[in-house]
């Protein structure tokens, strides 16, 4: 039996304010407590909140208590033994990260502060899983070789930590592919895919573009086939990250040095610094993809041994601009407000 | 006019032709007019008709060709033919004024210049695309993929579970079992299923077929008579595949002692392709009470990992004759590792040797069955 408080399932009737059907609750508790499983990004993705909320479930089931979901995305334990609700809490923590821990209260003591809470919140039902939709998959291709050239590509200039001009870089437009992909565009597999097939597809084009000009000049490069020799330093293909996971990055390097070209890994985001060494990735260039989490000790730490040259950092803000200047690293694209 | 609207292809295209043109050393004639440079009221209309008919005899000979740019400048190019591309460019110059410049340049001796007008045209904000290719995508690709989904839907993986067990064997001392390892045979699937597609021809659609069946996989083990009476196991599970609503179904049969005896083993490619996905998978299973496992499908995959990456964790090293070189990169706590495809008794040696004890290989399954 499930203990998760619901609301209404059909989209037509009124959802049930949350503060009301506390408040009567309320006087009958006493040495119990509740926890508060707040609606942050990270739980967005997928059915990471459904996953989340199993450490709250099992509490119920251990601790009594009932489980309410809000409209603004929130889970409430309410009711469950302070002990039992306090592992529930750490296990959140643990699983989030403690900067996003989960706030437990304690009842009767903190009740004001959770009708406070509760005040704007109301009932609603879990989200209905979307069905796969199989026709969607089978016409993937159609529909990526649909996206029109012009549509899928950003152009980006590379700058060196002076702000000299260095190149540019031609990448792939994820918003587009995104678009082209849904509702698929949560499958992280199926984007790569699209990546994979639209930098195949533009090679032709690409290639020559980039084997042709002066400065650095970046393109993106699918993972078998080889763009057209170069004399001219400076053209470098980049390749995502998962595909260092896959056979053959090391020798598709050793084939595109032969004809000129350099490969640049980019996607390298503050989890993966902190779990991998970033010198033993087989590529010339590595491309940073930049979040607050980057300036933390652990990536910062993973950074030491690489030459700045190396680096280049993508997606900055101010903050991220300015964390690049102190390390000496460039930056790709135009920089965000 | 249907050759002078701008194309963005044509950008490419041409930087396709001059790269081929120098790679070949074959002598091409251009003219390069700076159409992005007038006006724009001089860009339509007459203007644009009397473009058109200068530069109808430069483009009669076979291999001569107009390419519109992004930026509306026009470039023709044609083999050498001597006065007519001169003749051209005199009167263009004359009727579109000398801001608009008509440059008459050679290939390949001016290669770099026509590539930097390519660069101006495309400026930054324009895309430079290219021709559409049609792509080798061996026998699978999406249509492949989604026929197999549906099909594993209702499959039974039964017959293709593959049960070893991993052992604990010290020198010297007796054989201990430590858990059995289920995982899905791939080849005999493959063979039974994909009636000869290659799912290494696209290894993005490969890792969501994957998920497809662990969630078939996941749902027959979470059948609650099956799963009462099961001993310690280990699965090999994507990162990904614990975001799916079979593992919420088998997570909720497994007591929090059968949890604690369940090992996951998370593939290091997953945590490449998605590093935070990985790293919220691997939190989920330490909170759940799992033991979490990294495995590696390399050995070369052990020098990416950091110092720090393996924690509290188990390391799945898969035996080949790469690995010797690699040793120096074990983890300082070998009790974290278990060895597989341990299938000779010199894998065995060279274990001990490394200090590891856990093993799982054809050598544990005979000495098993041999109980």
């Amino acid at each position: 039996m499930s203990v998760m408080r619901d609301g209404p399932a059909s989209p037509g009737r009124k959802p049930a304010a949350l503060a009301p059907e506390l408040r009567a609750m309320l006087p009958r508790l006493s040495g119990v407590a509740a926890v508060l499983l707040p609606e942050i990004p990270a739980l967005r993705l997928g059915r990471r909140r459904r996953l989340a909320e199993t450490l709250l479930e099992d509490a119920a089931r251990i601790g009594g208590g009932a489980l309410y979901r809000t409209g603004s995305g929130q889970t409430l334990l309410c009711g469950a033994a302070p002990a039992v609700a306090e592992r529930a809490a750490a296990g959140l923590a643990r699983l989030l990260g403690t900067a996003l821990a989960a706030t437990l209260w304690r009842l009767p003591e903190d009740a004001a502060e959770l009708l406070a809470w509760a005040a704007p919140e109301a009932v609603a039902a879990r989200p209905a899983e979307p069905a796969t939709d199989w026709s969607a998959v089978a016409e993937l291709t159609a529909r990526l070789d649909a996206v029109q050239a012009e549509r899928a590509l950003k152009a980006e200039p590379i700058l060196g930590p002076d702000g000299a001009g260095l190149g540019r870089r031609i990448r792939l437009d994820r918003a587009t592919l995104a678009e082209a992909l849904a509702p698929l565009d949560r499958d992280r597999d199926l984007l790569a895919h699209a990546e994979e097939r639209l930098a195949s597809r533009l090679l032709p084009g690409l290639g020559a573009w980039a084997a042709a000009g002066a400065g650095l000049r970046l393109v993106p490069l699918p993972a078998r086939r080889l763009p057209p020799a170069t004399q001219s330093p400076g053209a470098v293909g980049v390749v995502p990250l998962g595909l260092v996971g896959q056979a053959g990055l090391a020798a598709q390097r050793a084939r595109l040095a032969g004809l000129g070209w350099q490969i640049a890994i980019a996607g390298i985001g503050a989890a993966a610094l902190g779990v991998l060494r970033p010198l033993a990735l087989p590529a010339d260039l590595l491309l940073l993809r930049w979040s607050g989490e980057m300036a933390e000790r652990a990536a910062v730490a993973a950074l030491r041994a690489v030459p700045p040259a190396r680096l280049l950092l993508t997606g900055a803000d101010a903050e991220g601009r300015d964390w690049a200047r102190r390390l000496g690293i460039g930056l790709v694209g135009e920089v965000a407000a | 006019m249907s050759g002078t609207t701008p194309r963005h292809g044509d950008a490419l295209a041409l930087a396709h032709l001059v790269r081929d043109a120098v790679a070949a050393g074959a002598e091409r004639e251009a003219l390069h007019l700076r159409l992005s440079r007038l006006a724009p009221q001089l860009r339509f209309g007459h203007h644009q008709r009397l473009v058109e008919e200068a530069l109808a005899p430069v483009l009669r000979p076979a291999r001569s060709r107009l390419f519109s740019l992004p930026n509306g400048d026009l470039v023709a190019v044609s083999p050498p033919q001597g006065e007519h591309l001169q003749e051209a460019q005199r009167v263009l110059s004359t009727l579109l004024g000398g801001g608009a410049g008509a440059a008459l340049l050679a290939l390949p001796r001016d290669a770099v210049a026509l590539m930097s007008a390519v660069e101006d045209a495309l400026g930054l904000g324009a895309w430079p695309p290219a021709s559409v290719e049609a792509m080798p995508e061996g026998f699978f690709g999406p249509e492949a993929l989604a026929g197999l989904e549906r099909a594993l839907q209702g499959a039974s993986l039964a017959c293709f579970l593959r049960r070893s067990p991993v052992c604990r064997l010290d020198p010297g001392g007796e054989a201990g079992f430590a858990w059995e390892e289920w995982r899905l045979a791939w080849p005999e699937l493959r063979a039974a299923l994909f009636d000869g597609a290659d799912p290494a021809a696209a290894p993005w659609l490969a890792r969501r077929l994957r998920r497809a069946a662990e969630r078939r996989l996941l749902a027959e083990l979470a059948a609650p008579a099956e799963a009462r009476h099961r001993g310690p196991i280990g699965l090999s599970l994507a990162a990904g595949t614990l975001e799916e609503e079979a593992f919420l179904r088998f997570d909720a049969v497994l007591s929090a002692g059968q949890r604690a005896r369940t090992v996951v083993a998370l593939p290091v490619e997953d945590l490449l392709a998605d590093a935070e996905g990985f790293g919220f998978a691997r939190a989920l299973l330490r909170v759940r009470g799992y033991r979490v496992a990294l495995d590696l499908a390399e050995p070369a995959q052990l020098a990416l990992l950091s110092a720090e990456a393996l924690g509290e964790d188990l390391l799945r090293l898969r035996w080949s004759p790469a690995l010797p070189a690699e040793a120096a990169l074990l983890p300082p706590r070998r009790e974290q590792v278990v060895l597989t495809g341990a299938d000779r008794a010199a894998v065995i040696g060279w274990g001990w040797e490394q200090g590891i004890t856990l093993f799982e290989g054809r050598l544990l399954t005979l000495l098993r069955e041999g109980e």
